[in-house]
């Protein structure tokens, strides 16, 4: 039982300027990584690194174009109107940003219930699987007429969980879901994930730029940089001896990136990834292999993958 | 609805000193009030904000517009969304030479180019070519410090310069802000949610919970010995080496108060969370305490460490 | 000696309740307004006492009078209760011109916007075909199939006003999809229809309604117009538009005959219009996002 991503790519088109061959910005490139029952994936990386894009491929909101998603052994390119069905119950979404990611025009009641209404559930079986839910995320009832506008930030994001949790998922894709949140609340909504994941056996992918509760939540680890991973390891290893020197950067244990301005992220699709590792222009270790060659992900210990040439 | 009640603090030339707080503690209302930048639907009820001996509150608009860029600056927050998207950066980054030095846009550009070199930026002459969609959120945000260092400021108010940035870039900015204390005697205000970040920069913080300063002091009293039950229970509930894998954090109950519903009690606005609130918290907001450097308002802080 | 206590308070609360009533009506006057023309096209008896279709051959053109408050026309028929009876049809056929516009223009510009691809295409170019159709000519064109009436200018409006609404609507569904709560709509099993009603509709309704009030103000004088051509209402129906044309030769006798009718026009529009700019500027107050 598990939802696997297995070398898959994203690049998202951006112009033709006919003869001219098209231009492509790179989203995914050639990630493989997997989200099993009662483990957490965690993600990092910062922006423009692709993990927002491997989260949608794995809810199944885009196509990838290259490689494949498997729910179940299953591939979701050949996927029927049913198995669609299956998947959208079972792998849920927890967004960045609950203002913008539920929609402010209807009440906390309808944003949880929609769920189940897409389902064909009845309205008393709503009713009580709403209360239940509300028990889960401890949200007091009252919540249910209200607005957004009139709801925390904490709040609104457990409002969030409850929606995920409605049609008693399997899987949570988690994207950065504390980012927006106060500080002092964070906390609080931390722990009803941990809790959720060991009451309900949950598989959860936990994508984060704060590699402290990446390291807290997780059980295995991938760093992402511009569409490819760098560094895939079990938490343990990733930060006890984190081998890539992104890796090591992101620790603050290496020296300051190059900085590069011309390595705005979003062209980097234009500089032919194919052939150079595509953190060599900002690497502090970088050497003239790393330009002419792209490393692939290999084992460098038991578990512990790396895509670096002299990591 | 009143942001915030009874604020005072003060910083010297050469330090940082770090306002944290969250949703509803008035922090960047604070900020922007002090240099007279506060929405049209806001008014300053009573206090004075004096800048090097000067009254800034009773100052005629004409004077206060003159400091602002010259003797103070502030640079907002989203650096992105600060800069004009339809012209190109130099011209931005010269823009305060050109208002209160009186020079032209080509007379400026050198010192703007020169600026941008200091604060780290490599290819200057293509960058001040750009538009700011061009260009990414740390490159803008040295862009944003070096127009407000420009005119040589005193005082620089920075509104969460970090919060829109990756971790990496986050520690080069703070870098950078630490540089220019150092370099130019700068006195700095550094508005933030996230004590962790601020405490590796920042020689004093300011904490607001619901308008009010709960407590202040140097970074270490603070980081160390945090007196007041809510910077405690942030301290606390933030990630450390120490926590077994997986286990539930110390987190603050409750949610941080309702910008417009947090005039209406009379008490201290923690209240509702705080574990350690007694029957005096609901009257009245605690009187201030503590040391030289160090000081608290609360009626039943947590004991010293 | 002072006066007692109680009947000053009493004044005071009412003189309260009276300034919270005055101050609602002067924020939604508009929707008053709307409500006051409802009434009229509803229920036209309360504000026209007397029957518009009754003849009265001896008192045919008479000047405005007690007894009727605006004249006769050359039927002896009381001027008055014409046009209110006329503004009914005028407004309120104008009104479900709109509406019906309104609806197919949204349906179309919704599933150009949300599916793209050939479809889009397809639904969109549909649209520029009947966007380029003036409606006076379709009209004529109609009515010499058909005949000419009232169904013949509802038909000719409607088919020229709803691309108006397609290409807005498909503008702001362009826009709207790309918020992060349609992709949580989708990840929660919504269907691409569903989308549309349930979660792009409310955003879309603010400058929809903005739109469609407005647009019934020109849809009345475009339907008046019509109907004065002698396109649209035919006799003895008292449609403005058609009043206007019969008064027109008697124009130098009994100049109330076409400026009341005209006035009603006027203040039908110009209804509109206020209504439209109220919905406006409320919605940029919402525009908080």
């Amino acid at each position: 039982m598990s939802l696997a991503a297995i070398g898959v790519s994203k690049r998202f088109f951006l112009g033709q300027r006919w003869p001219l061959k098209a231009e492509y910005t790179i989203g995914v490139d050639g990630v493989s990584c997997e989200v099993t029952p009662g483990q957490t994936l965690g993600v990092v990386g910062e922006s423009g690194s692709g993990k927002s894009t491997l989260a949608r491929l794995l809810l199944g909101l885009l196509p990838p174009s290259g490689g494949k998603i498997e729910f179940d052994g299953q591939p979701l390119a050949r996927f029927g109107r049913s198995e669609w069905r299956n998947l959208r119950r079972a792998v849920q979404p927890i967004f960045q940003d609950p203002r913008s990611s539920l929609n402010w025009r209807h009440s906390i009641e309808r944003i949880i219930t929609e769920p189940l209404q897409n389902f064909g559930q009845g309205r008393s079986e709503r009713g009580k699987r709403l209360l239940a839910l509300l028990e889960q995320v401890r949200l007091p009832t009252h919540i249910l007429q209200r607005q957004t506008s009139d709801v925390s930030g904490g709040q609104l994001q457990r409002v969030a969980i409850a929606r995920a949790l409605a049609l008693d998922p399997k899987y949570l894709i988690c994207d950065e879901p504390l980012s927006a949140l106060d500080v002092s609340v964070q906390a609080g909504v931390l722990n009803l994930l941990l809790d959720l994941q060991t009451t309900q056996n949950l598989a959860m992918m936990f994508i984060s730029h704060d590699l402290e509760v990446v390291r807290h939540v997780s059980d295995r680890v991938i760093v992402m940089y511009r569409g490819a991973v760098m560094e895939d390891a079990s938490a343990a290893d990733f930060y006890s001896n984190p081998r890539h020197p992104y890796t090591q950067v992101l620790f603050g244990r290496a020296a300051p990136l190059l900085e590069d301005e011309a390595a705005d992220l979003s062209t980097a699709g234009s500089q032919d990834p194919a052939s150079r590792c595509p953190f060599s222009d900002r690497c502090p270790f970088r050497r003239p292999r790393c330009v002419q060659e792209r490393p692939s992900l290999r084992e460098i210990a038991p578990g512990h993958h790396a895509a670096c040439h002299f990591a | 609805m009143q942001a915030v009640r009874d604020v005072s603090f003060e910083v010297l030339a050469g330090e940082i000193l770090a306002i944290v707080g969250e949703t509803g503690s008035g922090k960047s209302t604070t900020a922007t009030a002090m240099i007279r930048m506060l929405p049209r639907n806001g008014r300053v009820l009573s206090g004075q904000v004096t800048f090097a001996g000067q009254e800034l509150l009773s100052l005629p608009n004409r004077e206060m517009r003159r400091l602002r860029g010259e003797d103070i600056a502030y640079v907002p927050q989203q650096p992105m969304s600060a800069f004009n998207p339809t012209i190109a950066l130099g011209k931005q980054v010269a823009e305060p030479l050109v208002i209160h030095r009186r020079m032209s846009y080509r007379e400026a550009a050198p010192q703007a180019a020169k600026r941008l070199r200091e604060m780290g930026i490599h290819e200057v002459e293509r960058v001040m070519r750009s538009y700011p969609h061009e260009l990414s959120g740390g490159m803008l945000q040295r862009a944003m410090i070096a127009t407000a260092m420009i005119c040589e400021p005193r005082l620089l108010i920075l509104d969460e310069p970090t919060s829109a940035l990756d971790v990496t870039i986050q520690r080069q900015i703070l870098n950078l802000i630490k540089e220019l204390q150092v370099g130019y005697r700068l006195a700095v205000v550094l508005i933030s949610h996230d004590l962790t970040v601020v405490s590796q920069v920042a020689d004093r913080i300011l904490v607001l919970y619901g308008g009010r300063a709960t407590e202040i002091g140097a970074t270490s009293s603070i980081v160390d010995g945090a007196r007041h039950p809510y910077t405690r229970g942030l301290l606390r509930s933030t990630l450390t080496r120490e926590l077994v894998h997986k286990a539930k954090l110390a987190s603050l109950a409750g949610y941080p108060p309702n910008p417009r519903e947090v005039d209406r009690d009379p008490g201290c606005p923690f209240m509702p969370r705080c574990h350690r609130a007694i029957a005096q918290c609901a009257v009245a907001f605690p009187p201030v305490a503590g040391e030289p450097d160090h000081a608290w308002a609360c009626y039943n802080p947590e004991p010293a460490t | 000696m002072a006066a007692p206590a109680l009947p000053q308070d009493r004044s005071r609360t009412a003189r309260r309740s009276s300034v919270r009533v005055l101050t609602l009506v002067s924020r939604y006057w508009p929707a008053l307004l709307v409500f006051a023309w409802l009434v009229v096209i509803v229920v036209p008896g309360v504000a026209a006492p007397q029957d518009p279709l009754a003849l009265n051959l001896s008192n045919t053109l008479a000047p405005p009078s007690a007894q009727h408050l605006f004249g006769t026309d050359e039927a002896g028929r009381d001027l008055w209760a014409r046009c209110v009876w006329g503004v009914r049809y005028s407004l309120g056929i104008s009104v479900l011109i709109v509406a019906g516009a309104a609806v197919i223009g949204t349906i179309v510009g919704g599933l150009a916007g949300l599916l793209r691809g050939p479809i889009d295409a397809l639904l969109m170019r549909t649209t520029d075909v009947f966007l380029a159709f003036p409606y006076l000519i379709l009209a004529i064109a109609i009515a010499s199939a058909v005949g000419p009436g009232l169904t013949t200018v509802v038909v000719a409006l409607t088919a020229v006003w709803w691309p108006g609404y397609a290409r807005m609507v498909r503008g702001q569904v362009l826009a709207l999809k790309e918020q992060a709560f349609v992709e949580g709509a989708r990840a929660a099993g919504t269907s691409t229809p569903m989308i549309l009603y349930r979660h792009l509709l409310p955003h879309l309704l603010p400058q929809l309604s903005a739109r469609v009030s407005m647009d019934v103000g020109y849809a009345v004088l475009a339907l008046t117009g019509l109907s004065f051509l002698g396109l649209g209402a035919q006799p003895p129906t008292p449609e403005l538009g058609a009043i206007i044309a019969n008064a027109r030769s008697h124009l130098l006798e009994a100049w109330w005959y076409t400026t009341l009718p005209g006035l009603f026009v006027l203040a039908a529009v110009l209804s509109s219009m206020v209504v439209s700019d109220w919905l406006e500027s409320r919605n940029k107050s919402e525009f908080l996002r």
